[in-house]
C-alpha cells in the first residue's frame, strides 16, 4: 500500500486557493468540483485515523466536507 | 512549386483605405493603393510572365521578365516593383516587351541544363513554363553556359537537394528564408555571373543554420531546390487538403500523392493557421505513417509476460470487452477508465469520452492535456469564463510589445514563430521570460529588449512583480477595468498586488532577476499600445501553473490588453489537438463544452441524447488513476494514442501502476513504452488516414481528410464504437461527419459546425453560434464570456521541490525543433539526423566544478530516480539550471521528474526537478 498523496494534495490546495473570500470555503468548493467522492471519503477516513497527517488548514476543509460526504454516493446513479 | 495550380498573383496583397483606378490592357480595375501592377494585372486574369516574383514574397525586380509599358513613362518598368497609380494605362503585352522577355529568357536558358525530359521538375517548372509563354524558339548564345552547368549538387539535407546547375539566381529561396521563415540561413555569394545561392559560409545545407522548413523549396521556380521524394518517385498526380498532426499550430497542407503513395506535403496558402508556411516536421516528417514498425493488426495476450498474438478485430474487441466487464464485476464500476489523446481527432476523442461515460458507467476519463495545458483551461475559465486562448495567430502582426513566457516558439511552434519574428523585425518590442536563452532572445534581426532569466518555479513571483509595477506606477487602464471587469475583484487584486511583498525588489531573491530589469519590462508591456502575451508549458507545468495563468490574465485585464487584435493571452498548445481534446469533454469533471457533470440540466441533455443515465460525480484524473492502481483499486484502462510510460512523470510510479492492472488497452501506431504493459493492442490510424477535425491553439477547427486508406481496416472511432457495442451500449455512426453533427447538436460553442461547412469555408474558430456562425477570431471583444472579467489574487507559493545540498541544481525540460513529444513519430523519420539523443545542457561553471566536459556522460539523480545523459556545456542555461528533452525513451528523462503537480489541476511539475549531476563512465541507461 502506497502512502496516500491526498493529505499533501489537500494542503497544497489550501495554500494556493485564491484568498478573495474564506479560503476554507473556497477549498471545499474546489475539492467538491474536482475530487471523486471516493477520494473525499478516503481523505476523511485518513483524517479520522490520523488527523496529524493533515495540515491545520486541510483539517478545516475536511471538517466542512464531512457532513456532505454521504450525499454523493459513488456509483449510485448507474 | 506544387501540383495544385493555385493562381500566383506575383506580389503580396496590400491593405489600404485608399483605392486607385487604372487601366490594364484596356480593362479598368480598382485596387488598394500600393498594389503592384503585376498583381493588378493578375487580378483581371492577365498573368504577366515572371520568375523572381511570387505572391508570398516582397517584389525584388531582378529577373526583368515582367516588364510592361506604361503610357507617359519612359522605358519598360518591372511590373512587380511598380505600384499602381490612378489614371495609369498599362500594356502588359507589346512587341517591345515581348522582345525584351524573349531576350531575357535566352540568357537564362543559355546557362541552364537542357535536360527537361529527365528533370524531376518536368511539368512542374516555372522556367519551363515561362520559356513557353514568351515563345522562346532559339538561343543565340548557345547552350553550353559556362557559369552554372558544372554546379555541384548538395544532397546533405535528408529531405531536399540543391542542384546548383539549375539555379537561375532569382533569390526567391534567399528571400523566402528571410521574409517567410526569418532564419536568414541563405545568401547569394559572388557577383554577376558568379552569383551562387549559398547556405552559410561555404557550408552544406545540413551544416548551415537552415531549419529545413521547406520555404526555399516551395519558392524555387526550377528544380534547383527539390524534394528528394519527387526526385526518387516522380511528380504526384492527385492531392488532398488536410491538417498537420504535430504541434498546436495546426498547419493546413495539401498532401500530394501518386495513387496511395504520398510524395510530398505542400503547405496550403489558404490555410488560416499557416498561410502557406511550414516547418520541418509537418513539411517532411510524415514517413512514420508507413514505417516498418507500424502495427496494423490487433493483438492480445492474457498477461504481459506472454508474446503478442495477432487476432481479428472482432476477437480483440470481444476480448477487451470481456476483460473490462470482468474487472468491473470484481473490483467495481469505478475500477476502469480511459485516456483520450490530443493526437486524435475531435470525433475520435468525443466517442472515447462517450464510451467511458456510457458503457463504462463512470467519469474516469482524462486526456493528455492533463500533463500540459490543463492549467490553461482552469485559469482562463476562472478569469475570462472560457478555457481557450483569446486571439487568432494573425493577431501577432498588430502587437507592439510581445511577451513570451515559458515558451520556445522557434523550436516548438516554428510556423507561428515565423509570424512573430516578422512582427519583431518590423519593430515590435520583445520581452522573454524564461530560464533559458531561447532562440528568440537573439537571432538574425531579432533581439529581445528584455530577457528575464528567472529561476524555474518562480513564474508567479515574476508576474506578481509585473502587476505590482503596473498598479503602483499608475499604469492601470482604469477605463477598461471600470467598463469590463468585476470591480470588487479588481479592488481585492489591486490591494493584494500593491503589497510590498509583491514588488520586484522583494521578489528579486526568489526570481534571481534584477528588480530594475523587471520594472523596465513591466513598463514596456503596460505602456504598449498593444501588449500581447504568448506562453507555453513553461507556464503550466508547475505547482502553481494555474495560478500563473490567472496572474497573466490579471495583468492583461489591468492593462486593457484584451478584446481586440494585437493583444491577449495566448497559450501555445503542445500537441495539434490539445484544444480540441479538451473541448470534447475529456476531463473527468466536464462534458463537451466545459460543462460540469453535476449540472443537472446539462447532464439530462446528455442522458437524453445518449439514451442512458449518467453519473453526476467527477471521475479520476490520470494521476488519481495511477495512484488508485498502485493502491490496488484501479484495474483497467483504455489508452488512446498516448504513451504514459514515457511521457508522464515519475516513470517508475507509472510503470508499477500499469503493471498492476488486469486490462490495459493501448490504441496506437507503434508498440510504444506503454504497450509493454498492455493486454490488448488496437492499431490506430495515422493522420493521413483519419477523417475528422482538429482544433488548434487559436480555436480553429480544421478538416483532417483521409489521404490514403488505413492499413488497419478500421477507423479509430469505429473501433471505439465497436467496443461500446460489445459492452452493451448501442453506439453507432456510419461516418465521422455524424459524430461532428452530434457534437454540434449538444455543444453550444460548436453550433452549426459540420464537415459540410468546413469543406465550404475552410475553417472556423469557435465559438460558433447564431451571432457568429463562421466563428470568432478574437474573443471577449465587447464583454467577457463570463460577463465581467474576474481578477483573482495570486499569492506566490514556492514549490515544494527545492534545491538541497544533495540535489543542488534545478532541471527543466523541453523540446527541440526536429523532434516531437515522446518522439514516437519523429524518431521514425530522417529528423533523427538532427537529434539522435537527448542531451543535458549545463552551464560551464556547473560543469567545471564537477569536472565535467562537453560530450561527457553524466549520472542525473533526483529524489525519485536517476538516468544517464550526455552533456553539452553551454551558456544558454543559467548557472544552477540544467535542461534536457524527453524525445528518446532510452534517456528516461521522466524517470527523474517527480510527482509534484499543479495545485488546481494536477498538471505535473516537469519544469522543476532538483537534481545532482555526477560524471559517469557508462553510456546509456
Amino acid at each position: 500500500m502506497q502512502i496516500s498523496r491526498l493529505p499533501a494534495m489537500l494542503d497544497q490546495i489550501t495554500r494556493n486557493i485564491p484568498n478573495t473570500g474564506d479560503p476554507t470555503v473556497a477549498s471545499v468548493a474546489h475539492v467538491q468540483r474536482f475530487w471523486t467522492p471516493k477520494m473525499i471519503d478516503e481523505a476523511l477516513d485518513l483524517s479520522r485515523a490520523d488527523p496529524e497527517l493533515f495540515s491545520t488548514s486541510a483539517q478545516k476543509v475536511l471538517s466542512q466536507l464531512a457532513p456532505l460526504a454521504g450525499i454523493r454516493d459513488a456509483g449510485s446513479s448507474n | 512549386m506544387t501540383l495544385t495550380q493555385e493562381q500566383d498573383l506575383g506580389t503580396p496583397a496590400r491593405e489600404s483605405t485608399q483605392v486607385v483606378s487604372l487601366e490594364i490592357d484596356g480593362q479598368s480595375i480598382e485596387v488598394p493603393a500600393g498594389t503592384s501592377v503585376m498583381r493588378a494585372a493578375a487580378l483581371i486574369g492577365n498573368d504577366i510572365p515572371k520568375l523572381c516574383a511570387t505572391d508570398s514574397l516582397e517584389p525584388f525586380g531582378s529577373c526583368r521578365l515582367c516588364v510592361v509599358e506604361i503610357d507617359g513613362r519612359k522605358g519598360t518598368p518591372a511590373s512587380c516593383t511598380t505600384p499602381c497609380e490612378s489614371g495609369m494605362k498599362v500594356s502588359t503585352q507589346s512587341p517591345k516587351v515581348s522582345k525584351i522577355r524573349t531576350g531575357v529568357m535566352e540568357l537564362y536558358i543559355s546557362d541552364h541544363p537542357l535536360d527537361c525530359l529527365t528533370c524531376p521538375a518536368n511539368g512542374d517548372c516555372e522556367l519551363q513554363d515561362m520559356a513557353g509563354i514568351v515563345g522562346l524558339r532559339d538561343v543565340r548564345y548557345g547552350y553550353e553556359g559556362s557559369n552554372h552547368l558544372d554546379g555541384e549538387t548538395d544532397d546533405s539535407n535528408p529531405y531536399f537537394s540543391f542542384d546548383d546547375s539549375k539555379c537561375i539566381a532569382c533569390s526567391r529561396c534567399v528571400r523566402a528564408c528571410e521574409e517567410v521563415q526569418g532564419t536568414f540561413a541563405l545568401t547569394i555569394s559572388g557577383r554577376g555571373f558568379n552569383s551562387r545561392v549559398s547556405a552559410g559560409a561555404g557550408q552544406s545545407f545540413l551544416e548551415s543554420d537552415c531549419v529545413s522548413c521547406g520555404a526555399c523549396v516551395q519558392a524555387c521556380p526550377t528544380s534547383t531546390l527539390q524534394e528528394k521524394s519527387v526526385i526518387e518517385i516522380g511528380l504526384p498526380t492527385r492531392s488532398v487538403k488536410t491538417t498537420c498532426a504535430y504541434c498546436g499550430v495546426g498547419c493546413s497542407f495539401t498532401a500530394e500523392l501518386r495513387g496511395n503513395e504520398l510524395i510530398r506535403m505542400v503547405p496550403d496558402k489558404t490555410g488560416g493557421a499557416n498561410e502557406g508556411h511550414s516547418c520541418v516536421k509537418g513539411r517532411f516528417a510524415w514517413g512514420y505513417a508507413t514505417h516498418e514498425e507500424r502495427i496494423t493488426s490487433p493483438m492480445i495476450r492474457d498477461s504481459i509476460d506472454q508474446e503478442w498474438q495477432e487476432v481479428t478485430w472482432d476477437e480483440a474487441i470481444a476480448f477487451s470487452a470481456r476483460r473490462l466487464r470482468e474487472t468491473q464485476e470484481t473490483y467495481g464500476v469505478d475500477s476502469i477508465g480511459g485516456i483520450t489523446s490530443s493526437r486524435c481527432t475531435n470525433e475520435e476523442v468525443y466517442v472515447v469520452q462517450k464510451l467511458i461515460r456510457t458503457a463504462f458507467g463512470n467519469n474516469n476519463v482524462d486526456t493528455c492535456a492533463r500533463v500540459c495545458h490543463s492549467p490553461t483551461g482552469y485559469g482562463l475559465n476562472q478569469t475570462f469564463g472560457t478555457s481557450a486562448g483569446t486571439q487568432d495567430f494573425a493577431s501577432v502582426a498588430l502587437a507592439d510589445v510581445i511577451m513570451v513566457i515559458g515558451a520556445n516558439p522557434t523550436d516548438a511552434h516554428p510556423v507561428f514563430a515565423s509570424r512573430m519574428k516578422k512582427r519583431l523585425r518590423e519593430g515590435a518590442g520583445l520581452i522573454v521570460v524564461d530560464p533559458r536563452k531561447i532562440g528568440l532572445v537573439r537571432s538574425p534581426h531579432v533581439e529581445a529588449d528584455f530577457h528575464l532569466p528567472l529561476l524555474p518555479g518562480t513564474n508567479v513571483a515574476m508576474m506578481n512583480a509585473f502587476g505590482h509595477v503596473v498598479v503602483t506606477e499608475g499604469l492601470v487602464d482604469r477605463a477598461f477595468v471600470a467598463e469590463r471587469c468585476d470591480p470588487m475583484s479588481f479592488a481585492a487584486w489591486e490591494k493584494f498586488i500593491s503589497l510590498p511583498e509583491n514588488s520586484p525588489e522583494a521578489m528579486e531573491e526568489s526570481t534571481g532577476v534584477s528588480a530594475l530589469e523587471v520594472r523596465a519590462a513591466a513598463r514596456a508591456y503596460a505602456n504598449a499600445a498593444n501588449g500581447a502575451i504568448y506562453y507555453g508549458l513553461g507556464v503550466t507545468e508547475h505547482s502553481q501553473g494555474s495560478t500563473m495563468v490567472m496572474a497573466m490574465a490579471n495583468l492583461a485585464m489591468a492593462t486593457g490588453n484584451i478584446g481586440r487584435q494585437g493583444v491577449g493571452i495566448n497559450p501555445l498548445r503542445g500537441q495539434n489537438n490539445v484544444q480540441g481534446s479538451c473541448d470534447m469533454g475529456s476531463f473527468p469533471h466536464e462534458y463537451p463544452g466545459y460543462r460540469h457533470v453535476s449540472d443537472d440540466t446539462v447532464r439530462e441533455a446528455f442522458e437524453s441524447l445518449w439514451g442512458t443515465p449518467l453519473r453526476s460525480d467527477p471521475g479520476m484524473r490520470i494521476p488519481n488513476m495511477l495512484d488508485a492502481a498502485n493502491a490496488g483499486e484501479f484495474k483497467g484502462i483504455y489508452i488512446q494514442g498516448e504513451d504514459i510510460a514515457q511521457s508522464d512523470p515519475n516513470t517508475e510510479h507509472v510503470m508499477s501502476a500499469l503493471r498492476s492492472m488486469e486490462i490495459v488497452i493501448v490504441q496506437d501506431l507503434f508498440l510504444n513504452e506503454t504497450a509493454a504493459f498492455a493486454h490488448v493492442f488496437l492499431p490506430g490510424t495515422s493522420f493521413l488516414e483519419k477523417d475528422g477535425t482538429f482544433t488548434n491553439a487559436e480555436r480553429r477547427i480544421n478538416r483532417v481528410r483521409p489521404v490514403m486508406p488505413s492499413p488497419t481496416g478500421m477507423s479509430e472511432w469505429g473501433v471505439t464504437s465497436a467496443l461500446a457495442q460489445a459492452l452493451g451500449y448501442d453506439m453507432h455512426y456510419n461516418q465521422a461527419s455524424e459524430i461532428m453533427d452530434e457534437i454540434a447538436s449538444i455543444t453550444p460553442t460548436f453550433a452549426g459546425v459540420s464537415f459540410a461547412l468546413l469543406d465550404e469555408v475552410g475553417s472556423v474558430q469557435w465559438p460558433c453560434n447564431e451571432a457568429n456562425p463562421l466563428g470568432t477570431p478574437t474573443m471577449h471583444k465587447d464583454r467577457f464570456v463570463r460577463g465581467e472579467g474576474q481578477f483573482i489574487t495570486t499569492p506566490y507559493v514556492p514549490t515544494d521541490e527545492r534545491t538541497t545540498r544533495k540535489f543542488p541544481l534545478l532541471l527543466t525540460t523541453g523540446r527541440v525543433l526536429s523532434q516531437y513529444n515522446v518522439g514516437a513519430q519523429t524518431r521514425r523519420t530522417a529528423n533523427s539526423v538532427w537529434h539522435q539523443e537527448d542531451i543535458l545542457d549545463m552551464h560551464e561553471s556547473d560543469a567545471e566544478v564537477r569536472g565535467i566536459s562537453d560530450g561527457d556522460w553524466v549520472l542525473v539523480s533526483s529524489r525519485v530516480g536517476e538516468t544517464r545523459l550526455r552533456v553539452s556545456v553551454t551558456n544558454s542555461t543559467a548557472a544552477g539550471v540544467v535542461y534536457t528533452t524527453f524525445h528518446h525513451p532510452v534517456s528516461g528523462t521522466n524517470v527523474i521528474t517527480t510527482d509534484n503537480s499543479d495545485w488546481a489541476t494536477n498538471c505535473p511539475e516537469y519544469k522543476v526537478t532538483a537534481v545532482e549531476i555526477r560524471p559517469s563512465v557508462m553510456a546509456g541507461r
